[in-house]
Protein backbone atom coordinates (compact mmCIF):
# COMPACT_ATOMS: atom_id res chain seq x y z
CA UNK A 1 0.00 0.00 0.00
CA UNK A 2 1.27 3.23 -0.77
CA UNK A 3 1.81 5.73 2.06
CA UNK A 4 -0.54 8.68 2.20
CA UNK A 5 0.21 12.23 0.44
CA UNK A 6 1.86 14.29 2.67
CA UNK A 7 -0.42 17.38 4.24
CA UNK A 8 -0.30 20.34 2.91
CA UNK A 9 2.64 22.37 3.81
CA UNK A 10 2.66 25.83 5.61
CA UNK A 11 4.05 28.29 3.89
CA UNK A 12 7.41 30.25 4.24
CA UNK A 13 7.43 33.29 6.59
CA UNK A 14 7.13 36.44 4.82
CA UNK A 15 5.97 38.93 6.99
CA UNK A 16 7.56 40.92 10.18
CA UNK A 17 5.03 39.89 12.84
CA UNK A 18 3.47 36.38 12.83
CA UNK A 19 -0.08 35.68 14.54
CA UNK A 20 -0.73 31.91 15.93
CA UNK A 21 -4.21 30.71 16.38
CA UNK A 22 -4.63 27.94 18.36
CA UNK A 23 -7.09 26.61 16.36
CA UNK A 24 -8.30 27.76 12.84
CA UNK A 25 -11.55 29.81 14.32
CA UNK A 26 -8.83 31.74 16.23
CA UNK A 27 -6.51 32.53 13.25
CA UNK A 28 -9.54 33.13 11.63
CA UNK A 29 -11.32 35.44 13.71
CA UNK A 30 -8.23 37.41 14.19
CA UNK A 31 -8.00 37.89 10.45
CA UNK A 32 -11.66 39.17 10.01
CA UNK A 33 -11.61 41.36 13.08
CA UNK A 34 -8.45 43.31 11.30
CA UNK A 35 -10.39 43.28 8.19
CA UNK A 36 -13.28 44.89 10.16
CA UNK A 37 -11.61 47.13 12.11
CA UNK A 38 -9.02 48.21 9.54
CA UNK A 39 -6.31 46.91 10.96
CA UNK A 40 -3.60 46.87 8.62
CA UNK A 41 -2.25 43.45 8.80
CA UNK A 42 -0.28 43.58 5.33
CA UNK A 43 2.68 42.93 7.60
CA UNK A 44 1.48 40.40 9.61
CA UNK A 45 1.24 36.25 8.76
CA UNK A 46 -1.97 34.80 10.02
CA UNK A 47 -1.64 30.93 11.06
CA UNK A 48 -3.32 28.28 13.07
CA UNK A 49 -1.62 25.56 15.16
CA UNK A 50 -4.04 23.22 13.85
CA UNK A 51 -5.69 22.69 17.34
CA UNK A 52 -4.86 22.03 21.06
CA UNK A 53 -3.26 18.72 20.15
CA UNK A 54 -0.62 20.52 17.86
CA UNK A 55 -0.04 23.40 19.81
CA UNK A 56 3.26 22.14 21.01
CA UNK A 57 4.82 20.93 18.13
CA UNK A 58 4.12 24.25 16.37
CA UNK A 59 5.52 26.37 19.16
CA UNK A 60 8.32 24.30 19.50
CA UNK A 61 9.04 23.98 15.93
CA UNK A 62 8.99 27.58 14.54
CA UNK A 63 12.44 28.70 15.11
CA UNK A 64 12.99 25.60 12.07
CA UNK A 65 11.32 27.69 9.40
CA UNK A 66 13.45 29.70 7.24
CA UNK A 67 13.98 33.25 7.65
CA UNK A 68 11.98 33.21 11.48
CA UNK A 69 15.35 34.42 13.06
CA UNK A 70 13.74 38.20 10.64
CA UNK A 71 10.27 37.67 12.42
CA UNK A 72 10.25 40.64 14.61
CA UNK A 73 7.10 39.89 16.49
CA UNK A 74 4.92 36.43 17.17
CA UNK A 75 1.33 36.34 19.12
CA UNK A 76 0.05 33.46 19.83
CA UNK A 77 -3.49 33.10 20.80
CA UNK A 78 -4.86 31.08 22.88
CA UNK A 79 -8.13 29.64 24.92
CA UNK A 80 -8.40 29.62 28.39
CA UNK A 81 -10.71 27.35 28.88
CA UNK A 82 -11.48 25.83 32.31
CA UNK A 83 -8.11 26.27 33.32
CA UNK A 84 -6.90 30.00 32.36
CA UNK A 85 -3.28 29.28 33.99
CA UNK A 86 -2.42 25.40 33.37
CA UNK A 87 -3.51 26.37 29.55
CA UNK A 88 -0.94 29.56 29.73
CA UNK A 89 1.40 27.74 31.79
CA UNK A 90 1.44 24.56 28.60
CA UNK A 91 2.21 27.84 25.82
CA UNK A 92 5.37 29.09 28.28
CA UNK A 93 5.90 25.42 28.63
CA UNK A 94 5.72 25.12 24.51
CA UNK A 95 7.84 28.67 24.00
CA UNK A 96 10.67 26.79 26.49
CA UNK A 97 11.11 24.31 23.92
CA UNK A 98 11.00 26.14 21.96
CA UNK A 99 13.85 28.23 22.29
CA UNK A 100 11.71 31.37 22.42
CA UNK A 101 11.43 34.16 24.64
CA UNK A 102 8.66 33.34 27.24
CA UNK A 103 6.34 35.65 28.85
CA UNK A 104 6.00 35.73 32.31
CA UNK A 105 2.67 37.19 32.07
CA UNK A 106 -0.59 37.36 29.77
CA UNK A 107 0.00 40.42 26.83
CA UNK A 108 3.36 40.91 28.07
CA UNK A 109 6.01 40.94 26.01
CA UNK A 110 9.14 39.00 25.85
CA UNK A 111 12.33 39.34 24.48
CA UNK A 112 15.77 37.43 24.41
CA UNK A 113 17.72 40.35 22.97
CA UNK A 114 16.72 44.21 23.02
CA UNK A 115 16.14 43.82 19.48
CA UNK A 116 14.95 39.94 19.30
CA UNK A 117 11.82 38.82 18.28
CA UNK A 118 9.07 40.02 20.65
CA UNK A 119 6.76 37.02 22.02
CA UNK A 120 3.39 37.90 23.58
CA UNK A 121 0.84 35.07 24.43
CA UNK A 122 -3.31 36.31 24.20
CA UNK A 123 -5.32 34.40 25.87
CA UNK A 124 -9.09 34.36 24.81
CA UNK A 125 -11.61 35.61 26.15
CA UNK A 126 -9.92 39.09 26.18
CA UNK A 127 -9.41 39.81 29.57
CA UNK A 128 -8.20 43.46 30.15
CA UNK A 129 -4.52 44.04 31.75
CA UNK A 130 -3.82 40.57 31.33
CA UNK A 131 -6.05 39.10 33.65
CA UNK A 132 -8.06 35.35 33.15
CA UNK A 133 -11.40 34.37 32.78
CA UNK A 134 -12.52 30.89 31.77
CA UNK A 135 -13.65 30.40 28.46
CA UNK A 136 -12.39 30.72 25.11
CA UNK A 137 -12.97 32.54 21.78
CA UNK A 138 -16.92 31.28 21.76
CA UNK A 139 -17.32 33.01 24.82
CA UNK A 140 -16.83 36.33 22.75
CA UNK A 141 -18.46 35.44 20.30
CA UNK A 142 -21.62 34.69 22.12
CA UNK A 143 -21.77 37.93 23.63
CA UNK A 144 -22.00 39.42 19.93
CA UNK A 145 -24.47 36.97 18.69
CA UNK A 146 -26.68 37.01 21.48
CA UNK A 147 -26.69 40.91 21.48
CA UNK A 148 -27.75 40.59 17.39
CA UNK A 149 -30.32 37.60 17.65
CA UNK A 150 -32.26 37.50 21.35
CA UNK A 151 -34.96 36.02 19.94
CA UNK A 152 -33.01 32.77 19.05
CA UNK A 153 -31.33 33.69 22.56
CA UNK A 154 -34.17 33.29 24.43
CA UNK A 155 -35.35 29.72 22.50
CA UNK A 156 -31.91 28.60 22.89
CA UNK A 157 -33.07 29.03 26.43
CA UNK A 158 -36.34 27.04 26.46
CA UNK A 159 -34.24 24.75 24.41
CA UNK A 160 -31.57 24.07 27.21
CA UNK A 161 -34.02 23.78 30.25
CA UNK A 162 -35.16 20.75 28.13
CA UNK A 163 -31.88 18.85 27.74
CA UNK A 164 -29.71 17.10 30.36
CA UNK A 165 -26.72 19.54 31.01
CA UNK A 166 -24.91 17.36 33.92
CA UNK A 167 -21.73 18.12 34.29
CA UNK A 168 -21.19 21.05 31.47
CA UNK A 169 -18.54 23.51 32.29
CA UNK A 170 -18.90 27.32 31.83
CA UNK A 171 -16.87 26.45 29.12
CA UNK A 172 -18.25 23.85 27.82
CA UNK A 173 -22.01 25.62 27.75
CA UNK A 174 -20.72 28.87 25.75
CA UNK A 175 -19.61 26.41 22.65
CA UNK A 176 -23.20 24.60 23.32
CA UNK A 177 -24.74 28.07 23.39
CA UNK A 178 -23.17 29.44 20.15
CA UNK A 179 -23.29 26.17 18.22
CA UNK A 180 -27.14 26.31 18.87
CA UNK A 181 -27.38 29.53 17.37
CA UNK A 182 -24.48 29.00 14.22
CA UNK A 183 -27.00 25.92 13.85
CA UNK A 184 -29.37 27.79 13.43
CA UNK A 185 -29.16 31.03 12.01
CA UNK A 186 -26.95 29.26 9.00
CA UNK A 187 -29.24 26.63 7.34
CA UNK A 188 -26.86 25.89 4.43
CA UNK A 189 -25.14 23.89 6.73
CA UNK A 190 -26.09 23.81 10.36
CA UNK A 191 -22.31 22.03 10.89
CA UNK A 192 -21.01 25.41 9.96
CA UNK A 193 -17.33 24.99 11.81
CA UNK A 194 -15.93 28.44 13.28
CA UNK A 195 -13.41 29.73 10.87
CA UNK A 196 -16.32 30.43 7.96
CA UNK A 197 -18.71 31.68 11.06
CA UNK A 198 -16.77 34.17 11.90
CA UNK A 199 -16.67 35.32 8.47
CA UNK A 200 -18.36 38.87 8.09
CA UNK A 201 -20.06 37.90 4.85
CA UNK A 202 -22.00 35.12 6.75
CA UNK A 203 -23.61 38.04 8.64
CA UNK A 204 -23.36 35.53 11.53
CA UNK A 205 -21.24 37.69 14.14
CA UNK A 206 -20.71 41.47 14.22
CA UNK A 207 -17.45 42.01 14.68
CA UNK A 208 -18.10 45.16 15.49
CA UNK A 209 -19.84 44.42 18.44
CA UNK A 210 -17.93 46.61 21.50
CA UNK A 211 -16.63 43.20 22.96
CA UNK A 212 -14.24 43.00 20.54
CA UNK A 213 -12.77 46.53 21.21
CA UNK A 214 -9.96 45.79 23.45
CA UNK A 215 -9.05 42.87 21.11
CA UNK A 216 -8.94 45.26 18.12
CA UNK A 217 -7.01 47.54 20.20
CA UNK A 218 -4.72 45.50 21.21
CA UNK A 219 -3.75 43.87 17.83
CA UNK A 220 -4.03 47.56 16.36
CA UNK A 221 -0.81 48.56 18.46
CA UNK A 222 0.87 44.79 18.50
CA UNK A 223 3.30 45.79 15.74
CA UNK A 224 4.38 49.28 18.19
CA UNK A 225 4.37 47.06 21.25
CA UNK A 226 6.45 44.73 20.23
CA UNK A 227 9.03 47.34 18.91
CA UNK A 228 9.39 49.52 22.02
CA UNK A 229 11.81 48.42 24.67
CA UNK A 230 10.59 45.27 27.12
CA UNK A 231 12.33 43.05 29.64
CA UNK A 232 14.86 40.93 28.23
CA UNK B 1 31.85 10.23 15.69
CA UNK B 2 32.73 13.62 14.86
CA UNK B 3 31.15 16.34 17.25
CA UNK B 4 32.21 19.54 16.21
CA UNK B 5 33.69 21.03 13.01
CA UNK B 6 35.63 24.28 11.98
CA UNK B 7 36.35 25.32 8.32
CA UNK B 8 38.01 28.45 7.08
CA UNK B 9 38.70 29.89 3.88
CA UNK B 10 37.49 26.73 1.70
CA UNK B 11 34.88 27.28 -0.90
CA UNK B 12 31.82 29.34 0.01
CA UNK B 13 32.86 28.82 4.00
CA UNK B 14 35.11 31.79 4.91
CA UNK B 15 34.60 30.88 8.45
CA UNK B 16 32.27 28.12 9.94
CA UNK B 17 31.80 26.65 13.29
CA UNK B 18 29.48 23.45 13.74
CA UNK B 19 29.79 22.95 17.56
CA UNK B 20 27.28 19.92 18.02
CA UNK B 21 26.97 17.01 15.24
CA UNK B 22 25.28 14.37 16.54
CA UNK B 23 24.76 11.26 15.26
CA UNK B 24 22.30 11.62 12.05
CA UNK B 25 23.21 15.26 10.74
CA UNK B 26 20.09 16.63 8.02
CA UNK B 27 21.65 19.63 5.76
CA UNK B 28 19.23 21.61 3.40
CA UNK B 29 19.40 24.92 2.33
CA UNK B 30 18.83 26.30 -1.08
CA UNK B 31 20.89 25.26 -4.06
CA UNK B 32 24.40 26.56 -4.32
CA UNK B 33 24.17 27.41 -0.18
CA UNK B 34 26.98 25.32 0.45
CA UNK B 35 25.14 22.29 1.15
CA UNK B 36 28.07 19.77 -0.64
CA UNK B 37 30.74 22.05 0.06
CA UNK B 38 30.30 21.57 3.70
CA UNK B 39 29.87 17.43 2.75
CA UNK B 40 33.30 17.92 0.61
CA UNK B 41 35.68 19.96 4.05
CA UNK B 42 34.77 16.83 5.79
CA UNK B 43 35.63 14.28 3.07
CA UNK B 44 38.52 16.14 2.42
CA UNK B 45 39.77 16.42 6.05
CA UNK B 46 39.22 12.71 6.23
CA UNK B 47 41.56 12.28 2.88
CA UNK B 48 44.82 10.98 2.79
CA UNK B 49 46.35 12.73 0.00
CA UNK B 50 45.65 15.93 -2.17
CA UNK B 51 44.45 12.77 -4.51
CA UNK B 52 40.45 13.01 -2.88
CA UNK B 53 40.94 16.51 -3.91
CA UNK B 54 40.88 15.54 -7.52
CA UNK B 55 38.30 13.43 -7.05
CA UNK B 56 36.00 15.81 -5.34
CA UNK B 57 37.05 18.09 -9.31
CA UNK B 58 35.74 14.90 -11.07
CA UNK B 59 32.47 14.93 -9.15
CA UNK B 60 32.30 18.32 -9.45
CA UNK B 61 31.94 18.04 -13.27
CA UNK B 62 35.60 18.04 -14.01
CA UNK B 63 37.28 15.52 -16.45
CA UNK B 64 39.69 13.38 -15.00
CA UNK B 65 42.37 14.45 -17.71
CA UNK B 66 43.73 17.75 -18.00
CA UNK B 67 46.44 19.08 -19.85
CA UNK B 68 48.31 21.26 -17.97
CA UNK B 69 50.70 24.31 -20.01
CA UNK B 70 53.15 24.70 -17.66
CA UNK B 71 52.41 28.10 -16.52
CA UNK B 72 51.75 28.78 -12.62
CA UNK B 73 48.22 29.98 -13.38
CA UNK B 74 47.64 26.35 -15.59
CA UNK B 75 49.07 24.96 -12.62
CA UNK B 76 47.17 26.59 -9.59
CA UNK B 77 43.80 26.53 -12.01
CA UNK B 78 43.68 23.14 -10.22
CA UNK B 79 43.41 24.42 -7.11
CA UNK B 80 42.02 27.80 -7.59
CA UNK B 81 38.09 26.79 -6.16
CA UNK B 82 39.39 25.50 -2.56
CA UNK B 83 40.11 29.08 -1.47
CA UNK B 84 37.07 31.17 -0.36
CA UNK B 85 36.76 33.85 -3.13
CA UNK B 86 40.11 32.38 -4.67
CA UNK B 87 41.86 34.11 -1.93
CA UNK B 88 45.01 31.25 -2.28
CA UNK B 89 47.25 33.57 -0.06
CA UNK B 90 45.10 32.38 3.09
CA UNK B 91 45.50 28.82 3.87
CA UNK B 92 42.07 26.84 3.57
CA UNK B 93 41.57 24.83 6.94
CA UNK B 94 39.22 21.94 8.25
CA UNK B 95 39.16 20.57 11.56
CA UNK B 96 36.90 18.10 13.14
CA UNK B 97 37.12 16.94 16.14
CA UNK B 98 35.47 13.71 17.38
CA UNK B 99 33.57 12.94 20.56
CA UNK B 100 36.70 11.36 22.44
CA UNK B 101 38.16 15.09 21.74
CA UNK B 102 40.62 13.29 19.10
CA UNK B 103 41.10 16.27 16.57
CA UNK B 104 42.04 15.82 12.88
CA UNK B 105 43.18 19.17 10.77
CA UNK B 106 43.59 19.50 7.70
CA UNK B 107 45.57 22.77 5.65
CA UNK B 108 45.85 23.52 2.40
CA UNK B 109 48.35 26.35 1.18
CA UNK B 110 50.97 27.59 -0.60
CA UNK B 111 54.41 27.59 0.99
CA UNK B 112 56.50 30.38 -0.40
CA UNK B 113 59.70 29.07 -0.47
CA UNK B 114 59.09 25.81 -2.63
CA UNK B 115 58.47 27.47 -5.77
CA UNK B 116 60.34 25.93 -8.53
CA UNK B 117 59.39 25.60 -12.32
CA UNK B 118 57.35 22.23 -13.43
CA UNK B 119 60.56 22.59 -16.42
CA UNK B 120 63.35 21.81 -13.56
CA UNK B 121 64.42 25.43 -14.14
CA UNK B 122 64.38 27.46 -10.76
CA UNK B 123 64.94 31.16 -11.31
CA UNK B 124 63.94 34.29 -9.76
CA UNK B 125 63.58 36.30 -12.85
CA UNK B 126 60.19 38.08 -12.75
CA UNK B 127 59.78 37.14 -16.34
CA UNK B 128 59.66 33.79 -15.72
CA UNK B 129 57.24 33.82 -12.66
CA UNK B 130 54.52 32.81 -14.69
CA UNK B 131 56.41 29.34 -15.08
CA UNK B 132 57.22 29.21 -11.19
CA UNK B 133 55.34 26.81 -9.68
CA UNK B 134 54.58 26.88 -6.28
CA UNK B 135 53.89 23.16 -4.75
CA UNK B 136 49.90 23.18 -3.13
CA UNK B 137 50.55 21.53 0.03
CA UNK B 138 48.10 19.60 2.31
CA UNK B 139 49.11 19.07 5.64
CA UNK B 140 47.04 16.68 7.63
CA UNK B 141 47.90 17.07 11.57
CA UNK B 142 46.45 13.95 13.88
CA UNK B 143 47.87 13.54 17.63
CA UNK B 144 49.47 16.97 17.12
CA UNK B 145 51.91 15.92 14.37
CA UNK B 146 51.64 17.01 10.62
CA UNK B 147 52.13 14.96 7.57
CA UNK B 148 52.48 17.20 4.37
CA UNK B 149 51.95 15.67 1.27
CA UNK B 150 53.06 18.01 -1.75
CA UNK B 151 51.38 18.28 -5.53
CA UNK B 152 54.52 18.25 -7.51
CA UNK B 153 54.04 17.81 -11.34
CA UNK B 154 56.89 15.76 -12.01
CA UNK B 155 57.40 14.43 -15.76
CA UNK B 156 54.00 15.75 -17.43
CA UNK B 157 52.59 14.56 -14.50
CA UNK B 158 50.65 14.97 -11.14
CA UNK B 159 52.59 13.66 -8.02
CA UNK B 160 51.52 13.15 -4.95
CA UNK B 161 54.01 12.99 -1.78
CA UNK B 162 53.49 11.61 2.01
CA UNK B 163 49.92 9.74 2.28
CA UNK B 164 48.57 10.33 5.50
CA UNK B 165 46.70 7.65 7.58
CA UNK B 166 42.53 8.28 6.63
CA UNK B 167 39.67 9.04 9.09
CA UNK B 168 36.81 6.17 7.65
CA UNK B 169 34.92 8.98 5.67
CA UNK B 170 32.40 7.43 2.72
CA UNK B 171 30.87 9.92 0.21
CA UNK B 172 27.86 9.24 -1.79
CA UNK B 173 26.15 11.50 -4.10
CA UNK B 174 24.13 10.77 -7.51
CA UNK B 175 27.25 12.78 -9.25
CA UNK B 176 29.67 9.93 -8.28
CA UNK B 177 29.92 6.69 -10.08
CA UNK B 178 31.27 4.20 -7.90
CA UNK B 179 30.48 0.95 -9.44
CA UNK B 180 33.50 -0.45 -9.01
CA UNK B 181 34.70 0.72 -5.60
CA UNK B 182 31.25 -0.79 -4.91
CA UNK B 183 31.86 -4.74 -6.41
CA UNK B 184 35.44 -4.36 -5.07
CA UNK B 185 34.15 -3.43 -1.48
CA UNK B 186 31.01 -5.92 -1.84
CA UNK B 187 33.84 -8.71 -2.62
CA UNK B 188 35.84 -7.72 0.24
CA UNK B 189 32.80 -8.18 2.51
CA UNK B 190 32.00 -11.69 0.73
CA UNK B 191 35.25 -13.24 0.93
CA UNK B 192 34.87 -12.74 5.10
CA UNK B 193 31.69 -14.44 4.83
CA UNK B 194 30.15 -10.74 5.96
CA UNK B 195 27.72 -10.16 3.08
CA UNK B 196 24.70 -12.41 4.09
CA UNK B 197 23.55 -9.75 6.45
CA UNK B 198 23.77 -7.10 3.60
CA UNK B 199 22.30 -9.33 1.11
CA UNK B 200 19.31 -9.99 3.57
CA UNK B 201 18.80 -6.22 4.31
CA UNK B 202 18.81 -6.32 0.34
CA UNK B 203 15.89 -8.61 0.12
CA UNK B 204 13.81 -6.95 2.45
CA UNK B 205 13.14 -4.38 0.17
CA UNK B 206 13.57 -6.05 -2.92
CA UNK B 207 12.11 -9.24 -2.52
CA UNK B 208 12.64 -10.65 -6.26
CA UNK B 209 15.94 -10.54 -5.61
CA UNK B 210 17.28 -13.84 -4.59
CA UNK B 211 21.26 -12.46 -4.57
CA UNK B 212 23.94 -9.97 -4.78
CA UNK B 213 27.59 -11.06 -6.46
CA UNK B 214 30.87 -9.85 -8.04
CA UNK B 215 30.88 -10.41 -11.74
CA UNK B 216 33.32 -9.93 -13.96
CA UNK B 217 32.35 -8.04 -17.12
CA UNK B 218 34.45 -7.79 -20.37
CA UNK B 219 36.85 -7.87 -17.95
CA UNK B 220 35.54 -5.46 -15.63
CA UNK B 221 33.87 -6.11 -12.43
CA UNK B 222 30.69 -5.77 -11.35
CA UNK B 223 28.07 -6.21 -8.94
CA UNK B 224 25.39 -8.41 -10.24
CA UNK B 225 21.96 -9.70 -8.65
CA UNK B 226 20.10 -12.66 -9.59
CA UNK B 227 16.35 -11.73 -9.65
CA UNK B 228 13.25 -14.09 -9.92
CA UNK B 229 12.00 -15.34 -12.98
CA UNK B 230 15.11 -13.09 -14.80
CA UNK B 231 17.38 -16.55 -16.35
CA UNK B 232 20.92 -14.68 -16.16
CA UNK B 233 22.61 -12.16 -13.57
CA UNK B 234 21.58 -8.51 -14.35
CA UNK B 235 24.48 -5.82 -13.37
CA UNK B 236 22.66 -3.70 -10.96
CA UNK B 237 23.22 -0.31 -12.02
CA UNK B 238 20.95 -2.00 -15.12
CA UNK B 239 18.19 -2.76 -13.04
CA UNK B 240 17.22 0.43 -10.58
CA UNK B 241 19.30 3.62 -9.76
CA UNK B 242 17.36 3.70 -6.35
CA UNK B 243 18.69 -0.04 -5.77
CA UNK B 244 22.03 1.23 -7.22
CA UNK B 245 22.15 3.79 -4.08
CA UNK B 246 20.37 1.64 -1.83
CA UNK B 247 23.44 -1.11 -2.43
CA UNK B 248 26.24 1.98 -2.76
CA UNK B 249 24.94 3.19 1.06
CA UNK B 250 24.65 -0.16 2.81
CA UNK B 251 27.81 -1.32 1.32
CA UNK B 252 29.47 1.87 3.26
CA UNK B 253 27.94 0.97 5.92
CA UNK B 254 28.92 -1.98 6.44
CA UNK B 255 32.69 -1.53 5.60
CA UNK B 256 32.99 1.55 7.48
CA UNK B 257 31.77 1.03 10.75
CA UNK B 258 32.04 3.68 13.65
CA UNK B 259 32.59 6.08 10.45
CA UNK B 260 30.71 8.32 8.61
CA UNK B 261 28.68 8.76 6.13
CA UNK B 262 28.03 11.77 3.79
CA UNK B 263 25.39 11.57 1.43
CA UNK B 264 24.35 14.56 -1.05
CA UNK B 265 20.98 14.36 -1.91
CA UNK B 266 19.89 11.47 -0.05
CA UNK B 267 16.52 11.34 -1.56
CA UNK B 268 17.28 10.59 -5.52
CA UNK B 269 16.44 7.41 -6.94
CA UNK B 270 14.34 6.26 -4.32
CA UNK B 271 10.80 5.40 -5.58
CA UNK B 272 8.56 7.00 -3.21
CA UNK B 273 6.51 4.22 -1.71
CA UNK B 274 9.39 2.60 -0.58
CA UNK B 275 11.16 5.51 0.85
CA UNK B 276 10.01 5.03 4.68
CA UNK B 277 11.22 1.08 4.42
CA UNK B 278 14.56 2.47 2.91
CA UNK B 279 15.19 4.97 5.60
CA UNK B 280 14.17 2.70 8.16
CA UNK B 281 16.78 -0.07 6.89
CA UNK B 282 19.75 2.55 6.34
CA UNK B 283 19.21 4.52 9.71
CA UNK B 284 18.73 1.26 11.63
CA UNK B 285 21.68 -0.59 10.16
CA UNK B 286 23.90 3.32 11.04
CA UNK B 287 22.80 2.63 14.23
CA UNK B 288 23.73 -0.92 14.48
CA UNK B 289 27.21 -0.01 12.98
CA UNK B 290 27.74 3.11 14.77
CA UNK B 291 28.10 5.17 11.57
CA UNK B 292 27.18 8.68 11.76
CA UNK B 293 25.81 10.34 8.85
CA UNK B 294 25.34 13.53 7.56
CA UNK B 295 23.67 14.00 4.15
CA UNK B 296 21.63 16.61 2.31
CA UNK B 297 18.52 16.79 0.98
CA UNK B 298 16.09 19.04 -0.87
CA UNK B 299 13.07 17.11 -0.59
CA UNK B 300 10.13 17.31 1.65
CA UNK B 301 9.08 14.03 1.40
CA UNK B 302 12.37 12.49 2.64
CA UNK B 303 11.95 15.02 5.75
CA UNK B 304 8.23 13.86 6.16
CA UNK B 305 8.99 10.49 5.71
CA UNK B 306 11.93 10.56 8.32
CA UNK B 307 9.95 12.07 10.91
CA UNK B 308 8.44 8.82 12.66
CA UNK B 309 12.61 7.61 12.78
CA UNK B 310 13.37 10.63 14.31
CA UNK B 311 11.24 10.46 17.21
CA UNK B 312 11.72 6.94 17.48
CA UNK B 313 15.28 8.38 18.60
CA UNK B 314 14.58 11.11 20.35
CA UNK B 315 16.45 10.66 24.17
CA UNK B 316 18.41 8.69 23.08
CA UNK B 317 22.09 8.79 21.66
CA UNK B 318 21.12 8.50 18.03
CA UNK B 319 19.48 11.94 18.03
CA UNK B 320 18.74 13.73 14.91
CA UNK B 321 19.72 17.58 13.84
CA UNK B 322 19.11 19.69 11.42
CA UNK B 323 21.48 22.17 9.74
CA UNK B 324 20.54 24.90 7.45
CA UNK B 325 22.84 26.14 4.91
CA UNK B 326 22.56 29.86 4.12
CA UNK B 327 24.15 31.92 1.40
CA UNK B 328 24.80 36.17 1.87
CA UNK B 329 27.10 37.21 -1.38
CA UNK B 330 30.12 35.15 -1.32
CA UNK B 331 29.69 33.23 2.34
CA UNK B 332 28.27 30.72 3.37
CA UNK B 333 26.78 30.16 6.92
CA UNK B 334 25.16 26.97 8.43
CA UNK B 335 22.59 27.45 11.35
CA UNK B 336 22.36 24.02 13.62
CA UNK B 337 18.87 23.18 14.67
CA UNK B 338 18.77 20.84 16.57
CA UNK B 339 15.84 17.50 16.04
CA UNK B 340 13.67 18.82 13.46
CA UNK B 341 10.72 16.61 14.43
CA UNK B 342 8.17 19.16 15.78
CA UNK B 343 8.50 21.54 12.13
CA UNK B 344 8.27 18.85 10.46
CA UNK B 345 5.06 17.31 12.49
CA UNK B 346 4.01 20.91 11.99
CA UNK B 347 4.30 20.84 8.25
CA UNK B 348 6.59 23.40 8.44
CA UNK B 349 8.61 24.27 5.09
CA UNK B 350 11.89 23.76 6.85
CA UNK B 351 14.06 23.19 3.89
Amino acid sequence: MSPAPPPDRIPPISRDFLIVGEGQGDAAFVRYLCATRKIDISNFQIEDAGGTGKFEAYISGLRFRPKFDLTKGLLIVGDNDDSPDENFSNIQNHLKKGKLPRPAQRLQVAKHTADGLAVVVMMLPYTSGGGATRGSLETLLLKSVNDSYPAIGTCIDTYRGCIPAKGRTNNQEDKFRLRCFLTALWVDEPNISLQYAVSPSKELIDLNHECFNEVAAFLRGFANLCTTPARV
Amino acid sequence: MIKSLEVKNFRCYKNLYLRDLKHFNIVVGEGGSGKTSLLEAIFLVAGASPEVWMRLRQWRGFSPIFRLSGTRDSYESLFRDIFHNFEKHKPASIRMVEYNDRARTLRIFYPKQDGYSPGGKNSNDAQENAYLVEPITFGWTTKGKEQRSRVDVKDGLLRFSGFNNVYPVWFTSPAINEGLTVATLFSELSLKKKATNLVNAIRTLYPNVQDVSVESIAGELALCVSIDDVPEKLPIGTISSGLTHFLSIMVAIFTNPFGVLLIDEFEVGFYYANLEKVLEVIFSFCQEHNVQVIASTHSYEFLRTLLPIMKQRQGTEYEFALLRTQRTGSESAIKELGDPSAAVESNFEVR
